[in-house]
């Protein structure tokens, strides 16, 4: 009997201690939600936890300062997705299901880019982006992300369709199918995991980078939400209410595509690390 | 006779024709396949890189043709005071934020996975991951309200506590800034080092466990001697990913800090960007990124040598 006791006596400590860490963990963003909802006056009065009634007022008044950068990310982010899983299917595929001269060079001529700091290239980078008049361009943020992205999504292809049976592209390939063919109707169904996965990690990549639109954008209108967001708390420094909704606002598209994606989510962050 | 032999060759040579251009074709293939990407991987990035160890050699602007200069930018950098400053930073963070993540992600996996409903232990996964989906930004600007002298969360707990006499520009001054991007995400648990551990963990032989468990290892015992021995893989991969983090830090001072107070949060990758895009001075801050190349790829075959010697088994 007291063994069971001291069971649950431990228990109940993990759990404790389980229940801090998230709380911790939480609340600097439980206060970032709730203090959106606040006036200023609310915000001073109540300043730990909601006070009611909700003020959506700030969400409105906000919304025109965010929606800009908001939507640039989205342009970015899908260009940088379906281009990288795009050329990433094609790659991978190569890689895994071809014999050819040169692959495991080539191969690790690709994987060595992965040594390289980010900020290594920052300047040269910038300068053929002025000489190829790429600057202040979609194509001048995306491209280089796509460059840099490509390299673990294609990594993480190859080493699916490497998984994937031999024989279903045996039979395949007797029937006469093409290489194309193949790609399209066998090898990119049973990708869609992999894919998934391309989809989650370059999409936090490419909502989360600072540096490179620093640098290659001017236009504070074509800035996407991670570089806007440093100049938009300089606009609303003093007005709590605003800049927290604001803050809500930026996040708000990632956690709507967690939502739909949560399984995969967790999936995907756990598989693309420990491949 | 003739004819109609010359019209039997003719036709051999219509079907043998084709086939011999497409087994041209199909070798081909796999290039083509592989070509739009590395027409990127070389234009995007091996030009730029190559560009860049070139240019640490010369003094350049960016406009004008750069000048050979020898070794003359890294004496400059090994000389500079912020520089040196801004290394000494890295390697502090980096070692301080390593020890915590590792720490801390692993005695939550731990501890979530302990948990007996497997439907708890998914809720405590999903509460854990959910910072890691909030933009970079976002969490760095309300980290930076956490340590806001007036309103920030901290002062304000610590007033609330009756310790008001602590209260602190944590970012505002050179004593504190930089502990203060360290704690940045306090408790740690919500990293990719936990989503690692937690996958890692559950993958474990279950026979060891249960052997423990019969034997009454206690949680700290069968941590140490039974869960750590067998972690080591995930544990070196996460450490490599923290390291390599650390070297290449940089959001804070873009978004919080500048680098500032003074120099005191001044780290190797913001000072480059400084250097290129303040001052223009694109050879010196290339020398920059080489000697953070090297630090870098110094680590790495370091951990891929560990690996090797089989002191790591990570599964890549």
């Amino acid at each position: 009997m007291s063994m069971f006791k001291r069971f649950r006596q431990i228990a109940l400590l993990e759990q404790t201690i389980l229940t801090i860490l998230a709380f911790l963990t939480l609340y600097p963003l439980f206060f970032m939600v709730s203090s959106s909802f606040k006036t200023n006056d609310q915000f001073i009065t109540n300043f730990w936890g909601l006070s009611w009634p909700l003020n959506l007022e700030n969400y409105i008044d906000v919304f025109p300062a965010v929606s800009g950068f908001i939507v640039n990310s989205i342009i970015y982010t899908v260009l940088t997705v379906s281009i990288v899983a795009v050329l990433a299917l094609f790659t991978g595929y190569a890689f895994a299901r071809f014999r050819f001269a040169g692959k495991e060079f080539l191969f690790l001529a690709m994987l060595a880019l992965m040594m390289l700091p980010g900020v290594l290239t920052l300047a040269p980078l910038f300068v053929q982006m002025r000489d190829w008049g790429w600057l202040n361009t979609r194509q001048g943020v995306v491209l280089p992300w796509v460059a840099t992205q490509l390299v673990f999504a294609t990594f993480i292809m190859r080493i699916f369709f490497e998984k994937l049976p031999k024989e279903v592209f045996e039979a395949a390939r007797l029937d006469g199918a093409s290489e194309l063919r193949l790609l399209w109707s066998v090898a990119i169904p049973m990708a869609l995991p992999g894919l998934g996965t391309i989809v989650i990690i370059d999409s936090l990549f490419s909502w989360n980078n600072i540096i490179w639109p620093l640098v290659v954008v001017f236009d504070r209108d074509k800035l996407p939400i991670a570089p806007g967001m440093i100049g938009f708390r300089g606009d609303y420094y003093t007005d709590f209410g605003l800049l927290f909704a604001g803050y809500t606002l930026a996040s708000l598209p990632l956690i709507i595509l967690f939502i739909f994606m949560i399984r995969k989510f967790i999936k995907g962050l756990e598989g693309g690390l420990s491949v | 006779m003739q004819e109609s032999l010359q019209s039997d060759l003719a036709t051999t040579k219509v079907i043998t024709e084709p086939t011999l251009w497409q087994m041209r074709f199909r070798k081909l293939i796999p290039y083509l396949f592989i070509l739009p990407a590395f027409i990127l991987f070389i234009s995007l990035r091996y030009v730029p890189a190559f560009s860049a160890i070139y240019h640490s050699f010369t003094q350049w602007n960016g406009v004008r043709a750069p000048e050979f200069v020898g070794l003359e930018n890294y004496v400059r950098l090994l000389q500079d005071d912020v520089f040196i400053k801004a290394m000494t930073n890295m390697i502090i963070y980096t070692l301080a934020r390593t020890t915590m993540v590792v720490f801390m992600a692993f005695v939550a996996a731990e501890l979530v996975l302990r948990v007996p409903s497997v439907l708890m232990q998914s809720f405590w996964k999903i509460v854990f991951i959910i910072p890691l989906i909030v933009p970079n930004t976002v969490n760095l600007l309300v980290w930076g309200f956490v340590y806001n002298t007036q309103n920030g969360i901290l002062n304000e707990f610590l007033e609330s506590i009756g310790l008001a006499s602590l209260r602190q520009p944590w970012l505002g001054q050179s004593s504190t800034a930089l502990g203060a991007i360290i704690f940045i995400g306090f408790p740690f648990v919500a990293s990719f080092a936990f989503l690692i551990y937690v996958s890692a963990l559950q993958s474990m032989p279950s026979e060891v466990l249960d052997a423990a468990r019969v034997d009454g290892c206690n949680f700290w015992r069968r941590l140490i001697y039974i869960d750590v021995p067998l972690m080591k893989g995930p544990i070196t991969l996460t450490v490599i990913l923290l390291v390599i983090e650390g070297i290449n830090l940089l959001q804070p001072q873009l978004v919080l800090t500048r680098g500032g107070p003074g120099v005191s949060t001044e780290s190797p990758a913001h000072f480059l960007y400084l250097a290129a895009f303040q001052n223009r001075q694109f050879g010196y801050a290339s020398a920059v990124g080489v000697i953070m190349l090297i630090v870098g790829l110094g680590f790495s075959i370091y951990s891929i040598y560990l690996r090797y010697k089989g002191a790591a088994d990570v599964n890549v």
